[in-house]
């Protein structure tokens, strides 16, 4: 009976802490919302009123539309280049038969424990040398640095459960060693790929450390459009701008989880 | 009948292959004849898999030659191999249905899609399985896995099927039901099969030959009969089946009659063999069902024990006998005549004796 006793106030004492955790981390989040739609040319809480002046600021003002459309274009290629170099690097670490791989694992996992700053400072000492600052090209190679180190991660971790049988099956049945990758491999690192896709986009979407020493004068991303603002105005657009993100963030989980249910209905997941 | 000479669809000569120091395969020598079901049966690292590795192209021997239909295949890659092979986890790709699994060899060969159709429905149909084209090889159990993966390996018509333990996932009653399938198959198909496996059982159930190997050589092969009556060594004598198996040294003849003082120090005395001179050391088996309880019979040869183990199993029920301090016998009745409560007991003093023809010399 004491067990029992035990056992509830257990789950109680649980349960308060958890939903202090969810105050503390997602409320302040989800207040952005509210906060989105004030009258008030200016930030409050509560909001006063009800207006979509701000968001459709967001959707307009060329001062907006730009570094979000900058912002989307970077982190699309991070991903694309951080996927295809992660991708390539994961396998060599795995499978390659090659001297070092430890080494080379911990160089490419590197600028992950190497402070952001440190890595942002060194970048832009070479890249003021070969005139990439302030140019699309520097800061996609700026943000695969960061991006690689979760692709491998991610990437790695799904080829070591990987069965090799699999792969020596395909070459049994007549594939050579590039369509087993492409009918046998790839399809099945496919939902880490996807993972690792994710993270990189985000990272690079919301990344400013990098983007505040490599932007130059020219060019403007979302970050750091929202980060001048909130210096200079506290307009509400910020806000407007945190619920696109949040909506976005929101339908990626939604659409992950999509896949994921597609996978188990196939029986490729537990 | 048959008077061509038969070529061998497959043959290994010297085969070795080192890992570091370890010699996993020694010198194999082996000529696999067309239609042929052949076993490669053997303990946990024998070399048995290794050589299915290095016949399907995923290790390369250290030296000698592997010959497949006449042509030497030693630098062929897998993939140019054209050798079906189920692996022991039956190797399936997950993310393809049943019907993309087995159409894959074919795909890979680029067979016009017509014939990859009919051919993935005729070989589901061998392996008894239409109407699961759509399923995903998750959804199936374990013995329909392993008749998929049988099925991907037969419908692009290798020359040559290898399989690797590829029932030993599977559990009692269904690993035979499978045994009689796949030997069904081999009947109907006449394909030439390399077996590999640990579990005798299975090797003499479906072999036409067995090769049993040991520390990466052979140490005999033949048909399952002849391994399993005539052993030409205690390795064999003592893994294909029980055995009792004697060690010592041959003592003088008297007419046709040759004393053996065993190593525990007991006598016993066996039919006269010519080969056999005097004080050398010998060794020899006899399997424990062809010995009998001589109570009543005049049989010539004989000891005398008590029964320390009697147990039940079946259609057999095994006793340990002790003769003396140094030497106990196994012994296998069939329970043809016996019935609940019957048979002998423990503590039970007894006579045993054999056939001469029972007695079988080992190297």
């Amino acid at each position: 009976m004491s067990q029992q006793q035990n056992g509830k106030v257990g789950k109680f004492i649980l349960g308060t802490f958890v939903g202090i955790i969810f105050i503390f981390l997602v409320i302040p989040t989800i207040l952005v919302v509210p906060m989105s739609f004030t009258e008030t040319r200016y930030l409050v809480f509560p909001p006063e009123g009800f207006s979509l002046q701000w968001h459709q600021e967001f959707f307009t003002d060329k001062r907006w539309v730009e570094p979000t459309i900058f912002s989307l274009k970077l982190a699309s290629l991070t991903t694309v280049v951080s996927l295809v170099i992660g991708t390539m690097a994961s396998l060599a670490l795995v499978r390659g038969i090659i001297p070092g791989k430890r080494i080379g694992h911990l160089f490419f996992l590197s600028p992950m424990m190497i402070p952001l700053i440190v890595t942002a400072f060194a970048v832009y000492g070479m890249f003021a040398n070969l005139r990439l600052i302030g140019t699309l090209p520097g800061l996609v190679i700026a943000h695969t640095i960061i991006g690689v180190p979760y692709v491998i991660l991610v990437i790695m971790a799904n080829l070591y459960r990987f069965d090799t049988s699999l792969e020596l099956a395909a070459r049994n049945l007549g594939a050579n060693a590039f369509k087993t990758f492409m009918y046998v491999t790839l399809p099945l690192i496919k939902p880490g790929i996807i993972a690792a896709g994710v993270f990189c986009f985000i990272e690079s979407l919301d990344e400013l450390v990098l983007v505040l020493f490599l932007v130059g004068t020219t060019k403007m991303t979302l970050p750091l459009r929202m980060f001048s603002e909130i210096e200079f105005r506290i307009a509400p657009t910020v806000a407007a701008a945190s619920t696109v993100f949040i909506v976005a963030a929101i339908g990626t989980i939604i659409a992950l989880s999509f896949i994921e249910k597609k996978e188990k209905s196939m029986g490729l997941k537990e | 009948m048959d008077n061509t000479v038969e070529i061998p669809v497959l043959q290994l000569a010297k085969l070795t292959k080192h890992f570091g120091d370890v010699i996993a395969v020694d010198d194999v020598s082996l000529d696999i004849l067309d239609g042929e079901f052949l076993t490669l049966l053997g303990p946990s690292g024998s070399g048995k898999t290794t050589i299915l590795n290095m016949i399907a192209g995923f290790e390369f021997p250290t030296s000698g030659d592997i010959v497949l239909q006449g042509k030497s295949i030693n630098s062929l890659l897998p993939e140019k191999r054209n050798i079906g092979l189920v692996f022991q986890n039956y190797a399936l790709f997950p993310h393809m249905t049943v019907s993309e699994n087995i159409a894959f060899p074919l795909k890979m060969r680029k067979v016009p899609k017509k014939q990859i159709i009919e051919k993935v429905k005729n070989t589901l149909d061998l392996v008894q399985l239409d109407g699961y084209e759509k399923r995903f090889p998750k959804q199936l159990s374990g013995g329909q896995q392993q008749r998929i993966a049988v099925a991907r390996a037969l419908v692009f018509n290798p020359p040559l099927l290898l399989f690797d333990e590829p029932l030993g996932a599977l559990d009692k009653k269904l690993r035979e039901h499978m045994q009689l399938e796949l030997k069904r198959i081999h009947t109907r198909l006449k394909r030439t099969m390399i077996y590999v496996t640990h579990d005798q059982e299975e090797a003499l159930v479906m072999s036409d030959r067995i090769a049993v190997m040991n520390k990466g050589r052979i140490e005999q092969i033949g048909p399952p009969d002849e391994l399993y009556e005539e052993p030409i060594n205690a390795f064999v004598a003592s893994f294909i089946g029980e055995s009792n198996l004697f060690e010592g040294v041959a003592g003088g003849r008297v007419g046709d009659q040759l004393t053996v003082r065993l190593d525990g120090g007991t006598e016993i005395i066996l039919t006269r063999q010519e080969k056999i001179t005097e004080g050398e050391r010998v060794r020899f088996c006899i399997r424990p069902e062809k010995l009998f309880f001589a109570d009543d019979a005049a049989t010539r040869i004989t000891f005398s024990g008590t029964i320390v183990e009697s147990i039940y199993v079946g259609e057999t029920k095994r006793y340990v006998i002790r003769i003396n301090d140094e030497l106990s016998i196994n012994l296998r009745e069939m329970s043809t005549r016996t019935g609940t409560g019957m048979g002998r007991r423990e503590g039970e003093n007894v006579r045993i004796g054999w056939f001469d023809e029972s007695v079988k010399w080992l190297a």
